[in-house]
């Protein structure tokens, strides 16, 4: 399948000048991880450098709708986003069939301490739900996490920061420890966080890939459910779309 | 059942519209029902550019509902990436055939998005072009025609870096050949490789098997020059270029199983693309008058 290797070298040469320039300069160099036979090597180099720049706006045209989903972020580390394109995120979400906005989260918090990582990781999070599709139908029996919330973990003081960041202001420091938080994508609306309860957040992480009732009844006894109180709990998830699956309720 | 008997159960649907999602709300685009209405001889057809993300939008719908004939183009598979024949997007795009109910399905045999399929990822190149890539490309065919029911023409793709051993019009034979398909043949895009690959516009149809030829798209370009480096953008402007007719006027007349022509001008009002529209419609009267019946019948 070297084809596919060396069609995803040719979206890199388009969006990333520095690796035009080196391919045209050593191309051992530039292509080096890339399994492509010496013919492959051969079309690329003889192509005409200026044929990967016929769309030179192109980059930036992707790199402004990915710093969309990425404002907080880039209110502390603006600089980054000019060297998204040259990063080894980039490079490898083309090359192994990733994602752009996961690669660009990670390019963006790569480098800029805990409180740049925190608020990557939230805004990355939103970006990923919104990019989830429709999931498969959980197995029978099962219940599972409903595709538009995610629980994440992130730093203390996380969510302040990115309140006070779209706010238009500094924000505060991160604490040592981490809390869950609960990210909601509704398909047509607009994605929110909240805070979670550590016991809840424990049963929708078990959920996240589909998970019986009797298993989430026994994790919900284990958080502190007073007995009965399980089957209300799981059946209020159920209700309001936090879990999904057929035969979720109870009667 | 061979290509060869499936394809006289296609219907012959003549000189057509494209659109795709959005398009027909662009300042100054082609009101494709109001073009049915003024000169249904333009307009026998609509071919529906999907991305499954999207659905279709009210252009598309309304043409639906009134029962007239369209086609699925795909703008959302690369045919040629097994990853990329998922339950959820087969189920979407069977979903909404079952809405427009497609004389077939067709579109770009290339790459339509980077990585995985993701907001953000839309692109298109054309394949590599060697027997491995081709290979790869029909066994996708197979699949997504076996998955829809629904027969799968591959288009040649537009570009500007064409790589690969093989001349575009032998890549794109031996991927009908191993899919046993038919083929959608742009003529804009063919003029296109032609010129970047520095042949003449009909140079490799002689090897191509004319009777898989069952669309062709006819589109205008820009010629565009960056720092030296010349080559033709694929724009649908009406201005279609002297080599794209050269190629359309040859193979029309050699193409036994077309079924339909398709003027690519979606965004751009009537009167500029009036003169297109007629020229494409008198060479079909003359050449292959099944697909231009008279304006009554």
């Amino acid at each position: 399948m070297s084809h596919l290797a060396l069609r995803r070298v040719v979206v890199r040469l388009l969006h990333d000048p520095a690796l035009a320039a080196a391919l045209a300069a050593d191309p051992d160099r530039a292509l080096a991880g890339v399994e492509l036979d010496a013919a492959e090597r051969a079309w690329l180099v003889a192509t005409p450098a200026a044929a990967w720049r016929t769309d030179p706006a192109r980059p930036d045209r992707v790199r402004a709708a990915l710093a969309a989903e990425f404002p907080a972020t880039l209110a502390l580390v603006p600089e980054r986003a000019p060297t998204f394109f040259a990063s080894p995120f980039f490079h490898a979400a083309v090359q192994e069939r990733g994602s752009l906005a996961a690669a660009f989260a990670e390019h963006l918090a790569c480098d800029g301490g805990s409180r740049v990582r925190a608020v990557a990781r939230l805004e990355g999070a939103i970006a990923e739900r919104r990019r989830v599709g429709l999931a498969p139908p959980p197995r029978p029996g099962e219940l599972r996490l409903a595709s538009h919330l995610a629980v994440v973990r992130v730093a203390t003081g996380a969510l302040d920061l990115l309140a006070a960041l779209r706010a238009g202001t500094r924000g505060g420091s991160i604490g040592p420890g981490d809390e869950p938080v609960l990210v909601v994508v509704p398909p047509d609306g607009e994605a929110t966080i909240e805070p979670l309860a550590p016991a809840l957040a424990a049963l929708l992480e078990l959920a996240r890939d589909g998970v019986s009732r009797a298993t989430l009844a026994a994790e919900a006894r284990r958080q502190g459910a007073d007995p009965g109180e399980e089957d209300e709990i799981i059946d209020a998830l159920v209700s309001d779309r936090s879990l999904v699956g057929a035969g979720g309720l109870r009667r | 059942m061979r290509f060869a008997d499936r394809v006289a159960r296609l219907p012959r649907l003549g000189l057509g519209v494209s659109t795709e999602y959005g398009a027909g709300d662009a300042a100054g685009a082609l009101d494709v029902l109001a073009l049915r209405d003024a000169h249904p001889e333009y307009a026998r057809f609509l071919e529906v550019g999907i991305e499954t993300v999207k659905g279709l939008d009210r252009h598309a719908r309304a043409w639906v509902e009134r029962g007239l004939p369209t086609t699925y183009h795909y703008l959302d598979v690369n045919l040629d990436e097994p990853e990329d024949f998922d339950d959820a997007w087969l189920d979407e795009v069977r979903a909404l055939a079952a809405i427009i109910r497609p004389a077939w399905l067709c579109g770009d045999a290339g790459m339509w998005h980077l990585g995985r399929r993701e907001r953000g990822h839309m692109l298109l190149l054309p394949p590599i072009l060697t027997r491995d890539a081709a290979d790869a490309m029909a066994d996708g065919i197979v699949r997504l025609r076996e998955a829809t029911g629904f027969e799968v023409l591959p288009e040649n793709p537009p570009g500007q870096v064409y790589l690969g051993d093989l001349h575009l019009l032998d890549f794109f034979a031996r991927v009908v050949e191993r899919a046993d398909t038919g083929m959608l043949l742009d003529c804009a895009h063919l003029a296109i490789y032609q010129r970047l690959r520095g042949h003449a516009p009909l140079a490799g149809l002689d090897g191509f098997p004319p009777e898989r030829i069952v669309e062709m798209h006819v589109a205008g370009g820009s010629e565009r020059r960056h720092d030296g480096f010349a080559w033709v953008e694929d724009d649908h402007s009406p201005a279609v270029l002297a080599d794209t007719w050269t190629i359309v006027e040859s193979v029309v007349p050699r193409a036994p199983e077309l079924r339909a022509v398709v003027y690519e001008c979606e965004r751009n009002p009537l009167p500029a693309c009036r003169d297109g529209f007629a020229r494409l419609h008198a060479l079909l009267a003359s050449a292959a008058p099944a697909l231009a019946p008279d304006a009554r019948s």
